[in-house]
């Protein structure tokens, strides 16, 4: 359909996110968003159970989120997506991968 | 005629629930409160029906438990009629489950909850034409207040008379020419579940839902036409078919909003916004945190002490008003006392603070801080491999442990709801707050009060961290959902408050005068020597006046009767007249520790099996010797 990825996203995961900016696919783990940026999901890696969850809550490849805040010593961050707001572990957002939107 | 109320964690249920049945379910601001359904018998409009308030649920397919449970009573076959309930200013989330119960083909009405939270937000909805598609009632509502309740009630008779079941809607046509074959299948094949329509069931079964997927397993042909046809749509859509299926109804949710609703201006959430900005704010966040507890507790102490005071001594001016009519040690004296104790135990020591601290915790619920609160200490309770949504237990258990072994639903791990449950059980509960605040901040200060409650967090801690690293390692992700804050509707708190404090009244208070006055007849048949004498071997080890061995045993039953037993028991309610202050910190440390209250035993049973209860008993009472010990030991140089 409107996958046009090249590479595996497991290798994406690997790389840091230096390298990823300047690929062409710029996909970035949620958790690397800085606060108050915009991000559409392209997507969710990680177990079935946290991504059904996810699914349940609304998040879905194509989704816009935008990230609010991250919480102190690594603790979990906000992102609001369709109009509510959603406390995410740093460890289930990593697995999320989006790709920057411009305002 | 059984109805069904189903909706989203959340949504509102419970509160509408209320307006149904009387006040019966515990509404509150956090998603997933209602783990357990709650059932009345009532009649909407005429219409006698049993109604339950089932707990929220995402979806359909799940696996936590709370959600299981409002399946199994969806797909029991048993449901005449589901009221379905929106949140309306989360509409587009809110339609996929719709989508999914539509599938059940039960017949159903919409409640469009919260529509004044959808209108703040700037959303405006179109219930006629939302009714016009989906083929069933819509009803917006506002369910805090009551609003369209009436219309409401009056279309679920309307719905229940003409058996109005709604119109399935179809996902793309590509998916649907998978999923048709797959649905004339089990039409023919009628060997598998018969209690759920054939298209639900099949498109469960192309979702990989494991409980259905067993179920047909046996059934060969079926079976085998399932797995070809998730291939084909994983092969069609280059994902997995769960995710396919998930994707599409998430897509058909959004179509549909979009059609019924319209965004009429932006949200005017700023204020919710720049709360969250200081509630959650790195550092802010918790030293708010550490001063509204503060606060709270402190507020309860106060207003409790204020009123406790005076409530004692009126009710010491009753009893010698007794004395002087009735001969010493005669019975009806000893019966008289004894009630008079259960009595004031009752009114003077606990509803002081017991009523406060309840509507304080609901204050707080319905405000919407509590799931802050777990956002906060996600950090912590990692550090002790639990999940940040096992602080509401802990909270929780401040009030009661009972709620608190129960809330522990929440938890998806089946290891993590053992641990949090047993170590909910020592957090102290509200009675045994009231015995802290009564014996060490009353008697002895409140720092020492402070100190009792930051010993227990410490032993609940390092017990969790133990506890998670002997079971084996399996991190869940925290995903929670963060509802905006809600002023809290006074007649809800109240009532909440009420119905929390009610179970006290008719439960607990009459056991505590029944209880008291037994053991004014124990100690007039002089059968408490002989209790005392059986449990010597443990005030010994203790140091504690011998006669307090009865007091202990009272409170298994409940927690609070330990120290209204206690003055019973020293005869008197100047304890430090008989016991040192070291003796009385011994006493209430043990008493925060040992063994649960029989309800909560119960409550344990039920979460984590016998064996768990047990544990959870026998871990109790040694943390309860083995602290009381050392407190004896070391009491001296604090109390020279």
């Amino acid at each position: 359909m409107k996958d046009d990825r090249e590479e595996p996203l497991t290798q994406v995961k690997s790389q840091n996110s230096a390298s990823l900016t300047e690929g062409r696919n710029r996909l970035t783990p949620l958790d690397e968003v800085e606060e108050n940026k915009k991000a559409k999901v392209i997507d969710i890696q990680g177990g079935w159970g946290e991504k059904r969850r996810l699914s349940q809550m609304g998040i879905h490849p194509g989704d816009v989120v935008t990230v609010v805040r991250y919480g102190a010593l690594g603790g979990p961050m906000v992102i609001e997506v369709h109009g509510f707001q959603l406390a995410l572990g740093r460890g289930v957002a990593s697995q999320v991968f989006v790709e920057e939107v411009a305002e | 005629m059984r109805i069904a109320l189903a909706g989203q964690p959340n949504c509102g249920k419970s509160t509408l629930f209320n307006h149904i049945g009387g006040y019966k379910a515990v509404t509150s601001n956090f998603p997933g409160t209602s783990v357990t359904f709650t059932e009345t018998k009532t009649r909407i409009n005429g219409l006698i029906c049993t109604c339950i308030d089932l707990p929220g649920t995402y979806s359909i397919t799940s696996e936590e438990p709370a959600e299981l449970e409002a399946r199994k009573h969806l797909l029991s076959g048993e449901v005449d009629l589901i009221i379905n309930v929106l949140d309306a200013s989360l509409l587009s989330r809110s339609l996929e489950l719709t989508l999914e119960l539509l599938e059940l083909e039960i017949p159903m009405v919409l409640c469009l909850n919260m529509m004044d939270e959808a209108e703040k937000k700037g959303i405006q909805i179109d219930a006629r034409k939302l009714s016009g598609i989906l083929g069933i009632p819509a009803i917006p509502v506002v369910a805090t207040t009551g609003k369209g309740l009436i219309d409401l009630f009056a279309n679920v008779v309307v719905v229940w008379e003409e058996l109005k079941k709604g119109s399935v809607q179809k996902f793309s046509k590509d998916i649907e020419e998978i999923i048709q074959p797959l649905v004339s299948l089990l039409n023919t094949e009628k060997l598998v579940n018969e209690k759920v329509p054939s298209r639900f069931l099949a498109v469960k079964l192309l979702e990989k839902d494991e409980s259905f997927l067993e179920e047909v397993k046996p059934a060969e042909i079926i079976y085998r036409q399932v797995q070809l046809s998730q291939e084909k749509l994983q092969e069609s859509h280059g994902a997995p078919s769960d995710e396919v299926i998930s994707s599409e109804r998430h897509a058909l949710a959004m179509n549909l909003f979009e059609k019924v609703a319209q965004v009429v201006h932006p949200p005017k959430r700023n204020l919710s916004m720049a709360i969250d900005h200081l509630v959650m704010h790195k550092v802010f966040g918790y030293v708010i945190l550490a001063l509204v507890f503060y606060a709270f507790f402190n507020l309860i102490f106060g207003i409790g002490g204020y009123i406790e005071g005076p409530l004692i001594k009126y009710f010491e001016r009753l009893s010698g008003y007794f004395e002087s009519f009735f001969p010493p040690r005669s019975l009806s004296l000893f019966l008289i006392h004894g009630t008079l104790h259960g009595i004031s135990g009752g009114i003077a020591i606990v509803l002081p603070y017991l009523f406060p601290f309840l509507i304080g915790l609901s204050i707080l619920e319905d405000v919407g801080y509590l799931p802050r609160v777990a956002f906060l200490m996600d950090v912590f309770m990692h550090r002790i491999g639990l999940h940040g949504k096992s602080i509401i237990p802990f909270i929780l258990g401040y009030g009661c442990s009972v709620p608190a072994v129960m809330s522990t639903q929440i938890l998806e791990l089946p290891q993590h709801r053992f641990i949090v449950s047993v170590l909910s059980t020592m957090i102290p509960c509200a009675a045994r707050i009231t015995i802290i605040f009564g014996l060490v901040a009353f008697l002895i200060g409140p720092n020492y009060a402070l100190a009792i409650f930051a010993l227990n967090i410490l032993i609940v801690a390092t017990f969790g961290k133990v506890m998670t690293l002997l079971t084996p390692e399996s991190n869940l992700g925290f995903i929670l959902e963060m509802p905006p804050y809600q002023i809290p509707a006074l007649r809800n708190t109240l009532q909440k408050s009420w119905y929390r404090l009610r179970e006290f009244i008719i439960i607990a208070w009459p056991l505590l005068i029944i209880g008291s006055v037994v053991l004014s007849l124990i100690e007039y048949g002089k059968f408490d020597l002989l209790i005392n004498y059986l449990l010597s071997p443990l005030t010994r080890l203790l140091d504690l006046p011998l006669s307090v061995g009865t007091t202990l045993l009272f409170g298994l039953l409940r927690k609070e009767l330990s120290m209204i037993m206690l003055t019973q028991a020293l005869g008197t309610t100047q304890v430090l007249t008989v016991m040192t202050k070291v003796q009385v910190m011994v006493f209430t440390i043990f008493v925060t520790f040992y063994i649960p209250c029989l309800a909560t035993i119960g409550a344990l049973w039920k979460a984590i099996g016998r064996k768990g209860a047990l544990l959870a008993v026998l871990l109790t009472f040694c943390t309860g010797t083995v602290l009381g010990l050392i407190a004896r030991l070391i009491g001296g140089i604090f109390f020279p």
